[in-house]
């Protein structure tokens, strides 16, 4: 393992790949700070740039916005009190209070310190949690495949806060839009009526650009032109900071950066849930462990330091699930292994095996990224707070003209330019009446897989008990299980709290 | 009915034309699973699923809470047409785009989207317009010089261009 990190430093110093990175991480930081604009939505933008790179550049270039837009986010987040991504919600709890005491440069420093050191932390284990989970995977047979997959289904409806339920169809939906097109065994078609469009399926990226950025950037089209964005910000703060006394006071609170960076990672490695869960989770826990948790909410370093190292460590935790398995711990994860499948390398156990060199080079652009974001946010923290200043309907005007570009260089076809544009509006719908969005992305993913291997282990060998017989098989198949019943008893005590409060 | 409900009773009915639909799909004859098997395990599901999601919405009905909650969102749908009026229109605005694409061009259709979506979306003031213009411009001459030359993606030219 040390040997290949070492054989791989080699290949992200090359001039193409770490210029890739820093403009990457650059574009990851400005689309973090925007409000309205996701860490999803930009790795999809910078996706079409990325397909005439090498495997391991363009890799490289959305690591960097990865890691950039979970540390991006907090600069709006800190200074505006308005979080620019999902993941630097908590974030604003404490780090808007704290802009307002009259210390925005303590705020701002204390966030990128604390994901700096989150992402450290969250490298060690990105390293060796994947190597090692990737060597136990490879032994999997179709039975254990089949029920890893079905786990990992079953835990994402569990993890939304939304309905059960329409998780649960919102996930087998995705596995169903999937099968469209020519079937993998026997290469028959399925659900194509006969049209020349739907004969090789619904191409993966264009359905997650629909809706993932479509359909939010719709959502949030409702909220443009109001006052809101006639307020002025206040863009001149006095940033200076001693760097040393906001590192050593974060090194302070070892307990507390530790565990959030945990929280981050573990979160990251469950499939297809995001950083937007890690960071209230952390900051929720560490008030509940803390000494003094009437003081959270006021502008103390506690709560950013523990919103900031999760968001970021669950980067690293994505990219485990991601490497070791070819399930996407996110959706940017997703996305990237969409670009993967693009250049041709099928992700999954085998993945770090066969390509050392890309995978060994995407932890080093992990590293790598975590110190340049954090010299571009010293460099530029007053640019990407201009940017931030943006109106919305520019913004998300030209953020839809680019879904189409992206959709379209992908195959040069305009037909995956209207499965972008069907995808956004059930997307847009999906958000509308509840159903969460990341199972149906995870189904879309996971439906070819899963399909495979269940096919597979009955021909293999037509005797069903095998699923239950192995181990891990079971292992997997009874954690399901015990993960939806606890969903649904989590479910039912709320329901009835809810109830005798209201 | 609830929404809850409607949406139910489409995924229920959809699942069952589709099941119709896999009695369609040809069954090679010496596989134990035909390419129907997964599809058909998938639509069972979804039609329990949708199912549920019927059934419990009218056990929730009975609850005051919901009857409740149910007002409450009536009141808020009556002026869904005027609320969501931008996001209808963004998105028959982006239907027409994506059909003009191939028959005028892709780049003075993307212009043009891009000064009626800026327009759509914010303010419609006179003096706006001349930066929704230099924009549009801006933005389509950036993609035209990075994606055409510097990637060599060839966007639709259709009539114009």
């Amino acid at each position: 393992m040390i040997q290949q990190l070492i054989g791989a430093i080699g290949s992200v110093f090359d001039p193409a790949v770490f210029i890739s990175l820093i403009v990457g991480t650059a574009a990851g930081i400005i689309g973090g700070a925007i409000p309205g604009i996701t860490i999803t939505m930009t790795v999809i933008l910078v996706l079409p740039f990325t397909f005439g790179m090498t495997p391991l550049q363009g890799l490289a270039t959305m690591v960097g916005v990865y890691v950039g837009g979970e540390s991006g986010g907090l600069i709006s987040a800190c200074l505006i009190g308005i979080p620019g991504t999902p993941s630097a919600i908590a974030t604003t709890f404490d780090g808007f209070p704290m802009t307002r005491k009259g210390e925005p440069g303590r705020a701002v420093w204390f966030g990128i310190y604390a994901s700096m050191l989150g992402s450290l932390i969250a490298g060690f284990f990105l390293v060796v949690g994947a190597v090692t989970l990737a060597e136990i995977a490879v032994k999997f047979g179709p039975w254990e495949y089949f029920s890893l997959f079905f786990f990992t289904l079953s835990i994402v409806p569990s993890l939304t806060e939304k309905s059960f339920i329409k998780g649960l169809i919102s996930g087998v939906f995705g596995l169903l839009v999937a099968s469209v097109g020519t079937d993998p065994i026997m290469g028959v078609q399925r659900f194509t009526f006969n049209t020349e469009l739907l004969k090789s399926g619904f191409p993966f990226l264009p359905v997650l650009i629909g809706v993932y950025a479509f359909s939010q950037v719709m959502t949030d089209a409702e909220k443009t032109g109001k006052s809101v964005e006639k307020s002025r910000y206040e863009t001149r703060f006095n940033l200076q900071v001693s760097h040393m006394k906001v590192l050593k006071e974060i090194l302070w609170q070892p307990v507390n950066l530790i565990r959030s960076s945990l929280i981050g990672l573990l979160i990251g490695i469950l499939p297809a849930v995001g950083g937007s869960a890690a960071n209230i989770l952390a900051y929720d826990q560490a008030k509940k462990m803390s000494r003094h948790p009437e003081k959270f909410g006021t502008g103390i370093p506690d709560g950013i330091i523990a919103s900031e190292s999760s968001n970021n460590a669950n980067v690293g935790g994505s990219l485990i699930t991601m490497m070791a398995f070819g399930i996407p711990g996110d959706a940017v994860t997703a996305v990237m292994l969409g670009a993967l499948i693009i250049h041709g390398i099928q992700p999954g156990p085998l993945f770090i095996n066969n390509y050392p060199i890309v995978a060994y080079g995407i932890f080093w652009a992990y590293f790598l990224s975590t110190f340049i974001t954090v010299g571009i946010e010293w460099a530029g923290l007053r640019i990407f707070l201009k940017m931030v200043k943006v109106p919305g309907h520019i913004l998300y005007s030209i953020v839809l003209v680019l879904c189409v570009v992206g959709s379209f260089a992908l195959n040069n076809i305009i037909a995956d330019v209207w499965t972008l544009y069907f995808f956004g509006i059930l997307g847009y719908l999906m958000i509308k009446f509840g159903f969460p969005l990341a199972p149906i992305i995870l189904g879309v993913i996971l439906g070819p897989l899963i399909e495979a291997n269940l096919i597979r282990a009955i021909m293999t060998n037509s005797d069903l008990t095998l699923f239950i017989t192995r181990p891990i098989s079971l292992l997997f198949l009874v954690l399901s299980v015990v993960s939806v019943v606890i969903a649904i008893y989590q479910r039912r005590k709320q329901e009835r709290i809810a109830l005798k409060e209201g | 009915m609830g929404r809850d409900a409607v949406i139910g009773l489409i995924i229920v009915v959809m699942s069952i034309l589709l099941l119709f639909n896999t009695m369609g799909i040809p069954t090679p004859p010496i596989v134990p699973l035909g390419p129907a098997f997964y599809p058909r395990i998938l639509l069972s599901l979804l039609l329990i699923m949708g199912m549920i999601l019927f059934i419990s919405y009218i056990f929730k009905e009975r609850s005051l809470r919901a009857i409740k909650a149910e007002k409450r969102e009536t009141r808020e749908e009556k002026g869904w047409l005027i609320r969501y009026k931008k996001v209808i229109w963004s998105f028959v605005v982006f239907g027409l785009y994506i059909l003009f694409i191939p028959i005028i061009g892709f780049y003075s259709t993307t212009a043009i989207v891009l000064v009626i979506l800026q327009g759509l979306l914010g303010y419609r003031e006179l003096k706006q317009f001349s930066i929704f213009f230099m924009i549009s411009i801006i933005t389509t001459v950036c993609i035209y010089l990075i994606f055409e030359k510097y990637l060599m993606v060839v966007f639709p030219k259709g009539c114009l261009f």
